[in-house]
């Protein structure tokens, strides 16, 4: 099995790279730039707005950095990476289906239940590379100041960033088993990932799938919280996966 | 029932190679990376038939599959059927069997399975010639 789990990822990587290499760049560069210029944006809205409501949570905050970076964690981080998933998966079965490479698939002695699930752990790591970077180059960014939260705190923050983003990468696999084309695999994953997040909003897990906060308002990390939107999206991810591999036999055998 | 015949299906089908018209191998790759993918993914596979399919048609494993013509593309598609050692093959024709080497690789491949369906589709009066 080794041979063919070493020659699946080589081929992905040989068909994503650019893709890959151009969105790691770009989430980098991002994160680089997070501090310095929603410090700006931050400054210039409660000087120029005067919100009371901004005012009051940021009272809360030790720092402007705390404010910052909990929001790129807890949000903007999170849907990235969702983002990331989307583009990444969505030409996983449904691209193979529009290039003409799947047949030759079909005849091959792995099940191509089997190739899809390669895949999507290839693409589920590649995330957590993309997630752990990001996140070492804000921790490292940060170091010059009071830092506000322990290496724990960023390190779980990332892994439920980390997880929102596989629960989209199940999701848009269950898309792209059932399309036949990339461009209606992605829409429909987006929004199949909107519905689970208002269908969960009553549950209390607003934050779940789409706008994950994992803070409270004084910058401490909810774990309570953390945990269960683990679960959520575990759960999520692991019921797109399987009604992809059901749709993906299924169409083999008819 | 359902499921025996399902398992019969699958079975047969590791037996039969078909090669349709659109067919296509993965466009970043080279014929090298194609040759090792697939191989890993097949548990019968023959190396030597294929090299010998690949000289035939002109293929070369430094080739990149994204700057080869169509009639190139199907021969490479046809040979790494070719290579899991299928007892029946079914190709479908197109023009790109027209030309030269990729024409000497069906006609090799043809007389090499031990049944072979070459479908004509659009042509006047479409059919199927079976051989043998």
């Amino acid at each position: 099995m080794v041979p063919v789990i070493r020659e699946v990822y080589r081929k992905e990587l040989l068909s994503q790279r650019v893709l890959f290499g151009i969105a790691f760049v770009i989430v980098l560069l991002v994160t680089a730039a997070i501090p310095f210029f929603f410090d700006l944006s931050l400054k210039r809205a409660i000087l120029s707005v005067g919100n009371e409501t901004t005012r009051a949570v940021l009272q809360n905050f030790r720092s402007y950095p705390v404010y910052i970076e909990s929001q790129w964690l807890a949000r903007n981080f999170a849907r990235i990476l969702c983002l990331l998933a989307v583009i990444a998966g969505a030409g996983a079965i449904a691209g193979e289906r529009e290039n003409r490479t799947l047949p030759l698939l079909y005849r091959s002695s792995v099940p191509l239940s089997s190739i899809a699930l390669m895949k999507f752990v290839f693409i589920a790591a590649w995330l957590a590379l993309v997630a752990a970077s990001s996140t070492g180059v804000l921790a490292a960014l940060s170091l010059g100041e009071s830092h506000p939260f322990s290496v724990l705190d960023i390190v779980v923050a990332s892994v439920v960033a980390w997880a929102n983003s596989m629960a989209f990468l199940g999701v848009v696999f269950a898309a792209s088993a059932y399309s036949s084309r990339t461009v209606i695999a992605a829409p429909v994953a987006v929004a199949a990932g909107f519905i689970v997040a208002f269908a969960l909003a009553p549950l209390g897990l607003n934050g779940t799938a789409l706008a994950l906060n994992v803070f409270g308002v004084d910058g401490a990390i909810s774990w309570h919280l953390a945990g269960v939107d683990l679960l959520v999206a575990f759960a999520i991810s692991g019921l797109g996966l399987l009604l992809a591999v059901i749709e993906i036999e299924r169409r083999r055998a008819t | 029932m359902h499921a025996d015949l399902r398992a019969r299906y699958l079975d047969a089908s590791s037996e039969i190679a078909y090669c349709g018209k659109e067919f296509r191998v993965y466009r970043s790759m080279r014929i090298a990376d194609a040759i090792r993918f697939y191989a890993a993914l097949n548990t019968r596979w023959d190396s030597r038939q294929l090299e010998e399919d690949l000289e035939t048609a002109g293929l070369a494993p430094e080739f990149e599959v994204r700057r080869m013509k169509r009639a190139y593309q199907r021969a490479l598609v046809l040979a790494l059927a070719c290579a899991s050692k299928p007892t029946t093959l079914i190709v479908e024709y197109g023009d790109e069997f027209d030309e030269a080497p990729a024409a000497a690789l069906l006609e090799r491949a043809v007389a090499r399975a031990e049944h072979a369906i070459v479908t004509y589709r659009g042509a006047p009066g479409d059919h199927a010639r079976w051989y043998p």
